[in-house]
């Protein structure tokens, strides 16, 4: 202890340095966060549990539970950015068998992006984001 | 494995992969490498080791292969090394603690903060295309959407899908914890290159640059790769020019800058011409002693090559227009009146002074650069920060107007982040002006 309190005392802008550094990064909040949540909880908090925000756990929730090949076509009705980069295995179905649609508020804005509804089935949905699968 | 000892075992790897092979323990015969510091020395091997990963980049070798076989070559060089480090005197200076802590608070930020900036997922799409073991080559086959992201240039996105593949636990992040590693590098590249300050004042200098330069929200943006290369190439130059590394390292620091930028974003391309003609400058004008000046031509014939391959791969192999990411409107440009035109450079002038306050390192260089003007011919090296300003702003300007977008939406998206590229150049000048005992620190 002693030796500790005889550190600080010779280094005391160092020490000083050392805890703007880390107020400044937020380092302590940082590590205790990383320690209790792990990545995917992060990335849910960042991006959306489920239709919220960029909806990254309504994606995921329908890439675990029905996509075996991984292929989907995913379309915003919002402006954001490609949120299926996020998936590293998601690809695009150019088919459009399987159809994620986010932010979809006006039904009749389907029809902007030619694609007959009725073609499909609706499997699941969460507030605004809709995954169908075609018949 | 505990993520946080993932973290800490991702620097541990950063570390080996830059400590070598420009190691003063492994190359103790040759002068040109014994009396540089670690940082030139990390600098240095980050630079190589990107050029090493470009030139993989174009093997069809799957990255864990690549991995293993940088990881196999870099243990050979550590083995010759542990004799000399042992009958070498070795010591940590705070600075090194100081260099950790850096390391270890960035890297936790971004780890936490695992979101990724509007572009960063466009970058991310071309780094999915090489985790899923794609080939450069053959990227025009891969399908994405719109097609929009062929014309970006690859290797950040390489090595951020390089470093992830090759993580311990494949988590996203860590792939791009190279960027972070980079651009503290290069801050601390210009706190060394004030040699006599105290070692105290160097940290509080780094903590100053820090906090004008960072900002947690351009995740998976590549801007920090071209501020670091920038950075270091003019911290080399500066500690060439005052004899503390020899031409050779400079020369060597010229070349993998000039080759390396142009292949990690569009305007990388323009900031090589200007890494040339700063080159040129510096070697035909400012320097006193040019006895190989044949030797600069080379280097710079080499820098030009490497561009012209890079067009070619982009332009005639993969079909992709690389220089501009639109196309120039010849009719808009030549029946722009008048009153648009100022209307432009009113903007163009607005969100620059906008973006100064953004990233105040800026405020930071305008003073420097104020007083360089009454220094100018005093100190002949200040001539270069001058050349690089005008170039950098004929850019700026020469984008902007000509840009058939809509201007204001483009400045407000773009400019700080080109005007942060370039600002790790200028504040060398306090170096220049601090040897010179014009500026105390």
């Amino acid at each position: 202890m002693k030796l500790i309190i005889n550190f600080v005392k010779k280094n005391i802008y160092i020490v000083a340095i050392f805890i703007i550094l880390s107020v400044f990064t937020n380092l302590f909040y940082n590590i205790y966060s990383i320690q209790i949540r792990k990545v995917d909880e992060r990335m849910m908090r960042t991006y959306g549990f489920g239709c919220e925000k960029w909806s990254y756990g309504f994606i995921k929730k329908i890439k675990n539970n029905y996509l075996d090949e991984k292929k989907v076509f995913i379309k915003s009705f919002e402006s954001m950015p490609p949120i299926k980069t996020i998936f590293e295995d998601l690809k695009i179905d150019n088919k459009k068998e399987n159809l994620i649609l986010l932010n979809l508020k006006n039904k009749n804005d389907i029809k902007k992006i030619n694609i007959n509804i009725k073609d499909y089935e609706l499997i699941e949905s969460l507030n605004n984001c809709y995954f169908y699968k075609k018949k | 494995m505990n993520e946080i000892l993932l973290i800490f075992f991702q620097i541990i790897l950063f570390f080996i992969f830059t400590s070598l092979p420009v190691n003063r323990f492994l190359i103790i015969k040759n002068n040109n490498f014994t009396n540089i510091n670690f940082i030139e020395s990390i600098s240095l091997n980050s630079l190589l080791l990107m050029f090493l990963l470009l030139v993989c980049s174009f093997l069809k070798i799957s990255i864990e292969n690549i991995f293993l076989f940088i990881f196999c070559l870099y243990f050979i060089f550590f083995i010759f090394c542990i004799k000399n480090i042992f009958e070498k005197k070795f010591s940590i200076s705070l600075l090194n603690i100081i260099f950790i802590f850096f390391l270890i608070c960035i890297f936790f930020n971004t780890a936490y903060k695992v979101e990724l900036g509007w572009d960063g997922f466009l970058w991310k799409e071309k780094v999915n295309f090489f985790f899923n073991g794609g080939y450069f080559f053959e990227i025009n086959n891969y399908s994405v959407e719109k097609n929009v992201f062929n014309h970006y240039p690859h290797l950040g996105s390489y090595i951020w899908a390089f470093f992830w593949k090759n993580s311990w636990m494949k988590y996203e992040y860590l792939g791009r914890l190279f960027y972070d590693y980079i651009y503290i590098v290069s801050l601390f590249g210009i706190a060394f290159s004030f040699k006599k300050l105290q070692e105290l004042k160097k940290v509080l200098l780094i903590v100053f640059l820090f906090m004008c330069t960072y900002d947690d929200k351009l995740g998976g943006y590549q801007d920090y790769l071209i501020f670091s290369l920038i950075t270091i190439f003019a911290t080399f130059l500066i500690n060439n020019y005052y004899n503390k590394i020899n031409d050779k390292l400079f020369h060597i620091c010229f070349v993998f800058t000039g080759v390396l930028l142009p292949w990690i974003k569009n305007e990388g391309l323009i900031y090589s011409i200007f890494i040339i003609l700063i080159f040129f400058f510096y070697e035909n004008k400012i320097k006193t002693k040019t006895k190989k000046k044949l030797n600069s031509y080379f280097l710079v014939i080499m820098v030009i090559l490497s561009m012209v391959l890079k067009s070619y791969i982009f332009l005639v192999i993969l079909k992709e227009d690389t220089i501009l990411q639109f196309e120039i409107d010849y009719e808009f440009i030549f029946n722009m009146d008048f009153i648009s035109f100022v209307n432009k450079v009113y903007y163009i002038c607005y969100y620059s002074i906008n973006s100064f306050f953004k990233y105040p390192i800026w405020l930071i260089n305008l003073i420097g650069l104020i007083i360089c003007i009454y220094n100018f011919k005093k100190i002949k090296l200040l001539r270069i920060f001058f050349v690089f300003l005008i170039l950098n702003f004929i850019f700026i300007f020469g984008v902007f107007l000509t840009t058939p977008y809509d201007i204001e939406w483009y400045l407000a998206a773009s400019l700080d982040r080109l005007l942060l590229q370039t600002s790790g150049f200028y504040i060398l000048m306090f170096s220049v002006l601090f040897k010179n005992k014009i500026v105390k620190l």
